[in-house]
């Protein structure tokens, strides 16, 4: 395929800074800086081999934490791809060095915890005009909740099978020191007793927004071959933009993952069948069904009773979001996308400790 | 009910003032392209229809009754206000798919909580907080 990023880059290297509600006396750039340290080390590279930046930090810009790091990239871009801008990032650094742009990409996401509630702090143009005045529900719970609702009403979920998602996932923490809610496992019964946000959407089906950072260096196949980690190929990329609001979406209860997903398995040329492990993000219980769905894994509708009926922790047979997922590790702001990517690539490359998944082949990521 | 109003009002844009005053007098006023007769929300200075690209575009009077799309029934409000509401009752917030295709986020009001429904219709009512700002809600048919 002519075009095609299947094999042409490697992430070598991964950083994260635990995940925290509150992190006094810190900048989010310094967060950034943190993760970004962590991964140069991950790869014993230094400012001076690295020639590419893609970044998000929360109000801040790429060049602000080039200068803030010493680095003098001569490819730099941010990324603004809400949740997926992590996965997003990847891509965007595999095509750098596809096109000959750069050769060595760091990419860093992260920031502190939001001040105030993202509703009425950071909200993009149209939420005070026309979403604010009506009340919506705290972050974004009040979108999801919609969401939520539209999916029971045309495909049936029972707050049990959502519950699932929570459950296993809280399991797959209790194996991840860093996750914010290691050593604190939940039980379906906690779940659906748990308080009610919005419904049908109750407090633990909400990630907890925290402060953190994520970051990964990609590379050029050639240069991984020389990494000190084992490399972990780009096969496969896809996106797609549906909406900015769900007054506009094509679909409550399909989501554009259907597209991009298609995507990226066409350009791997593998199928869902080939995945070992998947990483789905997972701001709410609902996003995790819908997208479990939409790539390829479970036929439309049936999310919600797989779930139920399979293990999908690090030891079963369809391991999803091992790390926790944001749901249980954290959402360090959209590097919480990013952090399905780390997770990923740490599996990868049989560095996920005790809740290493065995016999990983392909593993699928998404934002 | 006006001196006391505490909860956010719409911070009315230059490209959606129209919609705002068509709300004011009562009527729910939805962008229309006059060249290729989409409408569609929100308002915005080209049509957004398919290689359309046209400017010329006008406000239709629509019937104000739809679909409920979705819902959720609100227990923690991102507002504060809000937010003493929910305490004394939950309050329900949707979206609602007009008749001709557009669709609004809102509030459904004078409906029992535990009666609501994906797909029952439902009909605008204009609740008039001030002068200038009247907002489009809606209740069960």
């Amino acid at each position: 395929m002519s075009g095609s990023l299947k094999g042409k880059a490697a992430i070598i290297a991964t950083g994260s800074v635990k995940p925290e509600r509150k992190m006094p006396g810190r900048s989010g750039l310094g967060v950034a800086a943190e993760a970004a340290i962590n991964a140069m080390k991950d790869a014993a590279l230094s400012q001076n081999d690295i020639d590419g930046l893609i970044t998000q930090v929360t109000g801040e810009t790429p060049t602000a934490l080039a200068e803030y790091l010493g680095m003098r990239p001569t490819w730099s871009s941010g990324v603004a791809m809400e949740g997926a801008s992590g996965a997003a990032s990847v891509t965007m650094a595999a095509m750098a060095i596809n096109a000959g742009l750069a050769q060595t990409v760091l990419c860093v996401i992260g920031g502190l915890a939001p001040g105030g509630d993202m509703a009425t702090d950071s909200s993009p143009l149209h939420r005070p005009q026309f979403d604010n005045p009506f009340g919506p529900a705290s972050g974004a719970t009040g979108y999801y909740a919609l969401i939520a609702n539209r999916y029971k009403h045309e495909y049936g979920v029972t707050d049990a099978q959502r519950a699932q998602v929570a459950v296993q996932q809280r399991f797959n923490a209790q194996a991840n020191p860093n996750a914010i809610f290691y050593g604190a496992s939940i039980s379906v019964d906690d779940v659906v007793n748990s308080r009610m946000i919005s419904n049908p959407l109750r407090l633990l089906e909400c990630v907890m927004p925290t402060g953190g950072a994520e970051a990964v260096i990609v590379t050029s196949a050639d240069r991984a071959k020389d990494a000190n980690n084992k490399p972990v190929y780009l096969l496969g990329a896809g996106m797609a933009v549906d909406r900015s609001t769900l007054v506009n979406a094509t679909s409550l209860t399909t989501s554009p993952v259907a597209i991009s997903a298609a995507k990226a398995f066409d350009m791997a040329e593998l199928k869902p069948t080939d995945i070992s492990m998947v990483s789905l993000y997972d701001c709410y219980t609902i996003t995790v069904l819908i997208s479990l769905e939409d790539a390829g894994f479970v036929p439309k509708g049936e999310a919600g009773a797989f779930v139920e009926s399979t293990d999908i922790t690090y030891k079963g047979s369809l391991p999803i979001n091992t790390h926790g997922g944001q749901l249980s590790y954290g959402q360090p702001q959209v590097g919480g996308g990013m952090s399905h990517v780390t997770e990923s690539v740490r599996q990868m490359q049989g560095l996920a400790g005790d809740r290493q998944v065995e016999n990983l082949d392909y593993c699928f990521v998404n934002g | 009910m006006t001196d006391e109003y505490n909860l956010p009002i719409p911070t009315i844009t230059t490209e959606a003032k129209p919609f705002w005053d068509g709300l004011a007098n009562n009527e729910l006023l939805i962008p229309k392209c006059n060249d290729c007769g989409h409408m569609f929300m929100y308002p915005k200075a080209y049509c957004p229809n398919n290689g359309c690209f046209s400017s010329n575009l006008d406000w239709e009077k629509v019937s104000g009754v739809g679909k409920l799309f979705s819902y959720t029934i609100v227990h923690r409000a991102a507002d504060v206000h809000f937010q003493e509401i929910a305490s004394q009752g939950p309050y329900i917030f949707a979206l609602v798919e007009l008749k001709e295709g557009p669709k609004l986020i809102t509030n459904l009001i004078n409906a029992d909580v535990n009666n609501v429904e994906v797909g029952m219709s439902v009909g605008i009512i204009f609740e008039k907080i001030n002068e200038d700002i009247t907002l489009p809600k809606f209740q069960p048919l």
